[in-house]
């Protein structure tokens, strides 16, 4: 007698065979993409490996009221003495001497990483590299059944040494009557330096006992930095849409490439192709993009990754419309398989990405990213951003490459629960690793409860 | 992500909403409105796989919200003198797809969302009861009668409840490697 699962898993199957070929249209997948805006399950860690010291000085050169806005400004690495001997960058003879902004104890407060008020003029004196976080800490209720509400969002501005000053905080209790329905701001965009940041309001409401939060994305607006003043603002909320290339025109979207501008299709990777089952992962120049193929598609079969044949293949646009790329290198058990989404352009022939370590038995469709890597045609090196939390399993990693840094999102969920996720960032020339915004830290409770902490971020134009 | 699994995954998601609706344009819709759910929400997926499973939830989840409006438009129908329209059900077609989906049509929409996402998503009594807002009494309840009635009509046979329902495909795994807010378990 046939099992009920299998029938049912069987006409399922037989119904999808029937509908091959079904696809919404342009316009519904548009309308579908205005709807919606993505947030992020973040990952659980451990109390933050980088702890402030007690007392910390900050020199601000000169040369930042000067206008020289080239580098990262000098901020000290936090020391133990009251104030820093450490000379600014660059000074030339007729620069005003650097003031120097003296800070006490860092402020501890549950659910929020150590950090400091924001002194006065510190923020129009950033410059490139420092970043603007959202952070709204969200742990487990009491008997781990349920998520918490989020009670504080606070936005952090952070200099590129990881020190951390509250720019603005929201009360997101207050937002109405129910308890369970607020509005948090996720970051869109700043500009070191400036006062005001984009951001785009997003309600959330809890659906009661559904399990599910309805997330009504806003519009925009402007937050003032010095106030905590939010106003609605002109434009567009950012779209999903794609990457662009270093030139800015042409698009990286799910599979195909388009003209900016004019939105013509010039090739995509869309199914089979001449050259197997490809997905991309990011621009390898400014006219062609790396792409990993298999010969089946992995997702659909029981089959391991590595018995698929796994390769780097490359595309220019004409290969890209004739699906027949050029194969960079095959890639063999125990090297790194790119994974899609979380990937960036460094230069010309270097990307980094999330991968995978291919491992026989594993099958393509329960595959988690392994790591965060700097790859190039010959080579793959795994970046510290990896293994910031060692104890803890990082297995989604996003990565936004800056100039020669890489600032690194990583979180879990791929495989496991959520929890909060870390930022960090990696200097590719001196190799400098910093943790920039950790998780929420340990809150004495036996069992580490918090699932959320960072939100958003943005880093300084 | 939205894209690729809007526009590769579309099939199969459909054909999953038929289970539910019988019907292509209600589980279309059903589709549309579960990968907004979805994408709108904090999840992030590694694969298309993953953000797949998460979507065939929120498509069940999703039917039976929309039952529940269907049902005060109804009501509200009748109130105005108005006739009320029986839910309709696609047969077209033969072969095991319509048989399938005629017989789960016969079943009361919380029966059949309870059995498919019991044994197509191998979900346990607690988190059917969370994902559809019905009580675990509701669903235990609703499951032995709809696979009694499944059985009966399409001549298959099942496990009974409380029994565990043995995991028989790559799709449900993946479905457990899926994280979703708030359906985090403590040992996560």
């Amino acid at each position: 007698m046939r099992d009920l699962t299998d029938v049912m898993a069987d006409s399922r199957d037989a119904r999808a065979t029937s509908l091959d070929g079904l696809r919404p249209g342009e316009s519904e997948v548009a309308g579908l993409t205005a709807r919606v805006r993505r947030r992020r399950v973040v990952r659980h860690t451990v109390e933050a490996a980088v702890t402030l010291p007690v007392v910390a000085a900050i020199a601000i050169g000169g040369w930042m009221l000067m206008g020289d806005r080239t580098g990262p400004p000098p901020v000290t690495t936090p020391t133990p003495s009251p104030t820093s001997t450490e000379p600014s960058p660059s000074p030339s003879p007729e620069e005003t001497p650097a003031p120097e902004i003296v800070l006490g104890d860092p402020i501890t407060e549950p659910g929020l990483p150590p950090y400091y008020p924001m002194p006065l003029g510190l923020l129009d004196r950033t410059g490139p590299g420092w970043v603007l976080g959202t952070y709204a800490p969200r742990a487990f209720d009491v008997d781990f059944s349920r998520w918490g509400l989020p009670e504080t969002e606070v936005v952090f501005l952070v200099s590129p040494e990881g020190v951390r000053f509250e720019a603005a905080r929201f009360d997101l209790a207050t937002v109405d009557g129910t308890g369970t329905t607020w509005t948090e701001h996720e970051l869109v965009s700043w500009q070191a330096g400036a006062r005001t940041a984009v951001v785009q309001a997003v309600v959330y409401t809890v659906v009661t006992s559904s399990g599910t939060e309805d997330v009504e994305p806003g519009g925009l607006m402007t937050l003032d930095l010095l106030t905590g003043v939010v106003a609605p603002t002109v434009g567009d909320p950012p779209s999903d849409l794609g990457v662009l290339n270093s030139r800015g025109d042409l698009r990286l979207g799910t599979g195909a490439v388009t003209e900016v501008g004019t939105g013509t299709v010039l090739g995509s990777l869309d199914g089979e192709t001449a050259s197997g089952w490809c997905e991309p992962v990011a621009w390898w120049t400014a006219d062609s993009i790396l792409a990993t193929c298999v010969d089946d598609d992995g997702y659909n079969l029981d089959i391991p990754h590595l018995e698929l044949n796994p390769r780097l293949v490359t595309f220019d646009m004409a290969q890209l419309a004739s699906g027949e790329g050029v194969i960079l290198r095959p890639l063999a058990e125990g090297e790194q398989l790119p994974m899609l989404w979380g990937s960036d352009q460094v230069s010309d022939g270097v990307v980094v990405v999330q991968a995978t370590t291919l491992t026989p038995g594993v099958l393509a469709a329960a595959d988690c990213p392994s790591g965060v890597y700097l790859l190039t045609g010959e080579t793959t090196e795994r970046l510290p951003a990896s293994d910031s939390h060692p104890d803890v399993e990082l297995n989604i990693f996003e990565a936004d490459a800056i100039g020669r840094t890489v600032y690194v999102e990583s979180t879990g969920g791929c495989s496991g629960g959520a929890r909060p996720s870390i930022l960090t960032s990696y200097d590719l020339d001196d190799a400098t690793f910093i943790e920039l915004i950790g998780p929420p830290p340990r809150d004495g409770q036996a069992e580490y409860r918090w699932i959320q902490g960072l939100t958003s971020y943005v880093v300084g134009e | 992500m939205l894209e690729q699994v809007a526009r590769e995954r579309y099939p199969r998601l459909v054909a999953y909403g038929m289970l539910l609706t019988g019907s292509l344009a209600e589980a279309e819709d059903l589709v549309q409105d579960a990968l907004v759910s979805t994408f709108s929400g904090r999840a992030r997926f590694g694969t298309a796989a993953e953000a797949e499973a998460y979507v065939r939830r929120a498509v069940a989840s999703t039917f039976i919200d929309h039952g529940r409006r269907r049902t005060a438009e109804r009501k509200a129908l009748v109130r105005a003198g108005g006739r009320a329209v029986p839910h309709a059900v696609e047969m077209t077609g033969g072969g095991l797809a319509p048989e399938v989906e005629g017989a789960l049509a016969r079943l009361a929409p919380r029966e059949r969302a309870c059995v498919v996402l019991r044994h197509m998503e191998d979900l346990s009594v607690r988190e059917t009861a969370q994902l559809l807002r019905l009580s675990e009494g509701a669903v235990k309840r609703y499951v032995p009668d709809g696979v009694a009635a499944l059985n009966a009509t399409l001549g298959t046979t099942s496990p009974s409840e409380g029994e565990p329902v043995e995991v028989r495909r790559i799709a449900t795994r993946r479905a457990r490697r899926t994280t979703r807010p708030k359906e985090v378990r403590r040992d996560a």
